[in-house]
């Protein structure tokens, strides 16, 4: 059995517009030790995924009112909010989007460690701090002994973003969930920040469900990835079939929007239009407005996840025509 | 930090001394002559002379200004026109009166206040909520007067629990200081409420409680001390109004205090005492927002005070 497994996930807000279903049958799966890609342009519900699986989408005011959410043979949506608190941080942990603005800024960075550390481990401040200031080392943060005592606002973002990775690492955790861990950075930092998942990956044997929009990060980093599109799983397989044989049109436009350095392009490509707001999610397949490949069909019925390979899903009619016809 | 304070301390004096210009001018601008309540009607004129060149008021403005001034760094704030006494004997006589109804009601109000906004927070969109939220909308939007009035009427008039008015006992400092605390109570409720709320929405909340943090702790050792900066702005601008507030509670308890004394001083034209009760509350008021600044600074170590 997976480690976790997510199925038919629907989530529902209410907005001051009428209660909004930003997510619908989204199911996934990961292995102990694997590295997971859930890809999407801005909007299209990768943060609310992280946030449910942990549980924290209450907080924000979300409620899951179908699927299920197995990790480690336990049904994580049946827990209690005091059991939760014991997976949290503990059994899986999470990066989020801007490091800039997910450090308590009012606490120094090693407080913030090891408070980390000790809603999970009894362990002396001393024996605590000795141990975050290891974690600091392991991140590549030079000088951990002085950063221990500084504030989230005297440190840079890449260094921030190592303080939250080491966080989110310090109890061991089993499945670590980045959000665009290397969004708000700069180039040079990010390829940084990318090196050490790399690093870490080897070192902690957790599984990462790694969440972006840029498939180039996929590419360097993850085994298996999730293409999502206005809150649905449209394609997902190993990062293999998914970059050689992508099927899904969203998939395809994706990939080709990343720029080749061997190809003389005269213009960075670009999808046409944009993810829609809940609200106005169309019926049918929600992504046939910007499809080019849009039939009668995807206007009025949704596309279900289809077996492509033993590896790799697909959700679109074009695809199920095709191998129909066959 | 402590060269921060030194620099403010400093700085009070230029703010100082222009505040007591601004008083100074803005007095001797009102019309009225404070000889004329010393003297009985009928009273020939050339004695109306003689007591405003006693007084020094026949001297240019410029000049009375700089006696008054030289003679406050000298400790001395004048002599009272009509009371005959010295000043600064008769603003200590009255302090005590109004520091402790400051104190009080400023206590009331932060501690009521905190309390009913961080329960309406916690309570977000329940009937807690609600309930803290009207109570705080009373709060602020009740005149002083009506609500001093109204609790004398129930606590004391129908109830028979707290005198009517009067003062030096602890029981007579009780409505008092909640008609003043209550309004001061409604707007840090409001504020608290407010700020926590924004707090609770931050990707750093989120990422504590994905530590794994039970939700008290999370509201209190991250929610809630966020949520303390804004507040602490708001201390140093309440004793300001605080001590305003006191002007019409005094009145309404008769309560000998600062306030009584400033407005009827006011009415009699007393001009040293109107401007040495006046340089009191100003002080206070420095002294409010200097302590405000420094708490300000230990709560957020965003700030460096340079
Ligand atoms: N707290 C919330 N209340 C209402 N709607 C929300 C909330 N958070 C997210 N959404 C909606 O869910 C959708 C997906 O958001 P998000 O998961 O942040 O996207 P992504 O991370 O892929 O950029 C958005 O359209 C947004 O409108
Ligand atoms: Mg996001």
């Amino acid at each position: 059995m997976s480690l976790l497994e997510v199925s038919g996930l629907k989530l529902r807000f209410y907005s001051l517009d009428g209660p909004i279903e930003p997510l619908d049958r989204v199911g996934f799966q990961l292995e102990e030790g694997e590295v997971l890609g859930l890809v999407g342009e801005t909007g299209c519900g990768k943060s609310i995924t992280a946030k449910s699986i942990i549980k924290l989408i209450s907080y924000s005011g979300g409620e899951i009112i179908n699927g299920s959410i197995i990790f480690d043979h336990e049904d994580l949506l049946s827990k209690s909010e005091k059991e939760m608190q014991k997976i949290r941080g503990a059994k899986i942990s999470l990066i989020s989007q801007d490091p800039m603005t997910s450090l308590d800024p009012v606490y120094r960075v090693g407080d913030q460690i090891i408070e980390a550390i000790q809603v999970h481990k009894k362990l002396h401040y001393k024996e605590a701090k000795k141990k975050a200031v290891e974690l600091m080392r392991l991140m590549g943060i030079p000088l951990p002994k002085k950063v221990f005592y500084q504030y989230p606002h005297e440190l840079s973002g890449g260094m921030k973003q190592r303080i939250i990775i080491a966080i989110a690492l310090s109890c061991d955790p089993a499945l670590v969930i980045a959000d665009e861990p290397t969004t708000a950075l700069d180039v040079t930092i990010q390829a940084q920040i990318i090196d050490l998942f790399n690093k870490l990956k080897e070192q902690f044997q957790s599984a990462f469900l790694l969440i972006t929009h840029d498939l180039g990060v996929v590419a360097q980093m993850c085994n298996s990835v999730a293409i999502m599109y206005a809150g649905n799983i449209v394609e997902k397989g190993s990062v293999k079939k998914i970059f050689h044989s992508p099927n899904h049109p969203y998939t395809k436009s994706l990939l080709e929007c990343i720029p080749k350095m061997n190809q003389k392009q005269k213009k960075l490509m670009a999808i046409p239009g944009s993810v829609p707001h809940p609200l106005h999610f169309p019926t049918g397949c929600r992504f046939y407005p910007r499809c080019q490949y849009a039939m009668k069909k995807c206007l009025s019925q949704h596309p279900g996840l289809i077996k492509v390979d033993n590896d790799h899903f697909v959700a679109c009619f074009k695809y199920s025509n095709n191998s129909n016809g066959e | 930090m402590i060269n921060y304070t030194i620099h403010r301390l400093i700085m009070m004096i230029p703010v100082f001394i222009l505040c007591s210009m601004i008083i100074f001018l803005i007095l001797h601008l009102v019309p009225g002559n404070p000889v004329d309540n010393l003297l009985r009607p009928g009273s020939p004129p050339e004695a109306r002379e003689q007591l405003i060149i006693e007084f020094g008021l026949d001297r240019p403005i410029h000049q009375q200004y700089i006696i008054w001034l030289k003679n406050i760094f000298q400790g001395n704030m004048g002599f009272s026109i009509t009371e005959q006494r010295n000043v600064s004997e008769l603003l200590l006589l009255k302090l005590p009166n109004t520091v402790a109804l400051g104190v009080v009601s400023f206590l009331i109000s932060f501690i009521l206040g905190i309390l009913l906004g961080a329960l309406s927070a916690i309570k977000q969109n329940t009937i807690v909520d609600y309930g803290g939220m009207v109570f705080a909308l009373l709060g602020v939007s009740v005149p002083t007067f009506w609500l001093g009035l109204m609790l004398m009427l129930i606590f004391s008039v129908n109830l028979g629990w707290f005198p009517i008015s009067g003062y030096g006992d602890l029981k007579s400092l009780v409505l008092p200081a909640f008609t003043l605390g209550l309004a001061g109570a409604g707007l840090i409720a409001r504020v608290t409420r407010a700020s926590m709320l924004e707090i609770a929405q931050k990707d750093y909340i989120a990422i504590v409680r994905a530590k794994g943090i039970s939700n008290t702790q999370v509201i209190i050792k991250h929610i809630f001390r966020n949520a303390l900066i804004p507040i602490i702005t708001l201390l140093g601008l309440r004793l300001g109004w605080i001590i305003g507030g006191a002007v019409t509670v005094e009145i309404v308890f008769n309560r000998p205090g600062l306030g009584r004394l400033l407005a009827n001083s006011l009415f009699r034209r007393d001009y040293p005492v109107i401007q040495g009760a006046l340089l009191l509350l100003i002080f206070a008021v420095m002294v409010g927002n200097l302590i405000a600044d420094i708490l300000y600074a230990y709560a957020d170590p965003r700030i460096r005070y340079n």
